[in-house]
C-alpha cells in the first residue's frame, strides 16, 4: 500500500483518519469496504471526504471541524456516526491509516514547531514508518571519511566507498565541515558550504542528489533543530551493498570535513535451528577431511 | 543467559550477541520484502537503465564518439592583463546541450607570455563543473597540451552531464607581477556529445 496515502501518524493522532476523493462511487467503495462515511466537501471542489472512526482500543472524541466555506453553507452538516469500530485487518497487509506516531531515537529535532502537519519533518518521517515498525534492523551509521583527520586538499575531490549489508535503507545524512587551513597553512575559518557532497548507489547507478549538493544544505545541527535529514523515502541499497560517496573542496583552503550517513541495517535472525544446522554442516564436512586423510594419506 | 538456566526448547533462540534481536519478522518487514523483491526484479532484468527509454550505445559512447555524436571544440584565451589577481577568472564557459551527454577528450592550457615558470603558481588553471571541481583539474600550475597538439589521454576522460555548465578558469597569483610579461592566456576542451 502505497505510504503518500494516509496523513502524517502525528496528525492521526488528532482525529479518524481521512482521506480525499473525486469519485463519489470510489469514496462510498471506499467507505463501505472500511466501515467508513462519505462526506461531500463544504468547499465546493467536488471532492467526498471518507471518515473512519478510531479503533475502539483508542476512544476519543472526535469533532469535525471544517474550514471556512465560500459561499458560506446554508444546511447543516451531518455529523459522522463513529458508532462503530473499523473492520480488523484480516488482510496479510498493514494499515498505515491507523498508525501512531511512536517514540524512538530514528531522528531528533528540539523543537515542536517542525512537528507540526504539512512540514517537510514529520512528512519525511511518515514516510520511514515501515522501516521503523520492522523488526530485526539495526541502525548503522558510516562516517565519511572515516578517519576524520584525513583533509581535503585544494579544489580535490574525496572519493570514497562505503561497503554496507545488502538490503540497507540510508534513510539520513548529516554534514559539517570542522576546520580548514589556508594556503600559508594557518588556521582559518570554514563553512559547511566549502564542500559539495555526492553520493551514488554504485550497484544502480542512481545518485542521491541530481548533481553535487552544496554541504550547507546537508549540515544539521542544533540550530536547523534535525537530526539527521532524513531523505523523503528510504533509500534500498540491494547487493553488493556499496555506496560511492564524493566529497568536493571548492576552496583554496585544505578542510577537515565529515559526512555522516544513517543507515538501517537488516539483522538475520539465527535460531537454534540454524546453529544446530551449521553445525551438522561442519561436522559433515570435518569427517570428510579425516576419512580423506585417513584413507588417501592427503594432508590438507 | 546464565549458566544456572535450563536450555530451552528445540528451536529456541539464543541471541549470540547483544545487537542480535529476538522479534521475528512481521508485517512492516514483509512491505520491505516486497519493496526489495521488487528493486532485484529490475535488476535482475539488467537495472533500471535497461528500462529506461534512450539510445542504447554497442560500446561506451564516451571511449568512441557514436554515430549521432556531435564533435566540440572550446578554445578560448585572454589577454595576461585581464585575469585578475587572486580572483578566478573565465577564460572559458559553455552548458552541455540539454539531452546530450558528454565528455571532454583533451584539456588544453598553456601560456603564450613571457616568464611562466611551470609550477610555480604565477598560474592555476581550474576545471569546474557547475559548483565543483573536476578531480586533479582543480590546481592545474603547468602547462597541459598545446593547442597544436592538445593532451589528449584515454584515461583523463571528463564525463560530462545533460546541462551542466563547465568553466575553465586561471587563477593569475599576486606574486606573479613582475614574472609574467604580456602573451595570452588559453584554455581549450576538446570532446564530443551523444544523444542520450
Amino acid at each position: 500500500m502505497p505510504l503518500n496515502d494516509y496523513q502524517s501518524p502525528l496528525s492521526a493522532n488528532l482525529g479518524p483518519w481521512q482521506n480525499v476523493y473525486s469519485d463519489p462511487a470510489t469514496a462510498q467503495a471506499i467507505a463501505a469496504k472500511f466501515g467508513g462515511t462519505v462526506i461531500p466537501r463544504p468547499d465546493g471542489s467536488g471532492n467526498y471526504d471518507v471518515y473512519y472512526p478510531k479503533p475502539s482500543a483508542l476512544p476519543t472524541v472526535y469533532t469535525p471541524s471544517f474550514p471556512t466555506v465560500t459561499p458560506p453553507r446554508t444546511t447543516a452538516l451531518a455529523p459522522p456516526s463513529f458508532s462503530a469500530a473499523p473492520p480488523e485487518n484480516k488482510s496479510n497487509q498493514p494499515r498505515p491509516g491507523y498508525l501512531r506516531n511512536i517514540v524512538d531515537a530514528f531522528s531528533y529535532n528540539t523543537m515542536l514547531f517542525p512537528y507540526m502537519a504539512n512540514r517537510y519533518f514529520p512528512m519525511a518521517l511518515s514516510q520511514m514508518e515501515i522501516l521503523r515498525r520492522a523488526a530485526n534492523y539495526r541502525a548503522r551509521w558510516f562516517v565519511i571519511p572515516d578517519d576524520i583527520d584525513q583533509p581535503l586538499q585544494p579544489f580535490d575531490t574525496l572519493y570514497f566507498q562505503i561497503n554496507v549489508a545488502g538490503g540497507s535503507y540510508l534513510y539520513g545524512y548529516q554534514f559539517t565541515s570542522i576546520s580548514a587551513l589556508n594556503p600559508s597553512g594557518n588556521p582559518t575559518e570554514t563553512f559547511n558550504t566549502d564542500i559539495c557532497v555526492q553520493a551514488v548507489d554504485s550497484c544502480t547507478g542512481i545518485s542521491l542528489f541530481e548533481d553535487f549538493a552544496n554541504g550547507g544544505g546537508c549540515n544539521s545541527n542544533f540550530t536547523s533543530r534535525c537530526l539527521p535529514i532524513p531523505l523523503t523515502q528510504p533509500r534500498l541499497i540491494l547487493e553488493p551493498g556499496l555506496v560511492n560517496v564524493q566529497l568536493s573542496n571548492t576552496t583554496p583552503n585544505t578542510i577537515t570535513c565529515q559526512l555522516l550517513m544513517h543507515f538501517a541495517e537488516p539483522c538475520k535472525t539465527i535460531t537454534e535451528e540454524d546453529r544446530q544446522r551449521e553445525f551438522a554442516m561442519q561436522n559433515r564436512r570435518l569427517r570428510r577431511i579425516t576419512e580423506a586423510e585417513y584413507f588417501q594419506g592427503v594432508r590438507r | 543467559m546464565s549458566s544456572s538456566m535450563l536450555p530451552g526448547p528445540n528451536r529456541t533462540l539464543y541471541p549470540v550477541n547483544v545487537s542480535q534481536r529476538e522479534f521475528p519478522p512481521n508485517i512492516w518487514n514483509q512491505c520491505i520484502d516486497q519493496e526489495a523483491a521488487l528493486w532485484k526484479a529490475i535488476k535482475d532484468c539488467g537495472g533500471i537503465q535497461i528500462l529506461c527509454p534512450g539510445h542504447k550505445y554497442a560500446s561506451p559512447p564516451w571511449q568512441k564518439m557514436p554515430s549521432q555524436g556531435k564533435r566540440f571544440g572550446h578554445p578560448s584565451s585572454i589577454p595576461l592583463a585581464s585575469a585578475v589577481l587572486g580572483v578566478d577568472t573565465v577564460v572559458q564557459s559553455f552548458i552541455v546541450p540539454y539531452g546530450y551527454d558528454g565528455v571532454i577528450a583533451a584539456p588544453v592550457n598553456e601560456y603564450t607570455g613571457m616568464g611562466f615558470a611551470e609550477g610555480s603558481g604565477d598560474l592555476i588553471w581550474r576545471i569546474r563543473i557547475n559548483q565543483h571541481y573536476v578531480k586533479d583539474y582543480g590546481n592545474i600550475q603547468t602547462t597541459l597540451g598545446s593547442t597544436i597538439q592538445p593532451w589528449y589521454n584515454a584515461n583523463s576522460q571528463i564525463l560530462l552531464q545533460s546541462g551542466q555548465l563547465v568553466q575553465y578558469l586561471v587563477n593569475r597569483s599576486v606574486g606573479s607581477i613582475g614574472n609574467l610579461n604580456g602573451g595570452r592566456i588559453i584554455c581549450g576542451l576538446w570532446g564530443w556529445y551523444w544523444p542520450r
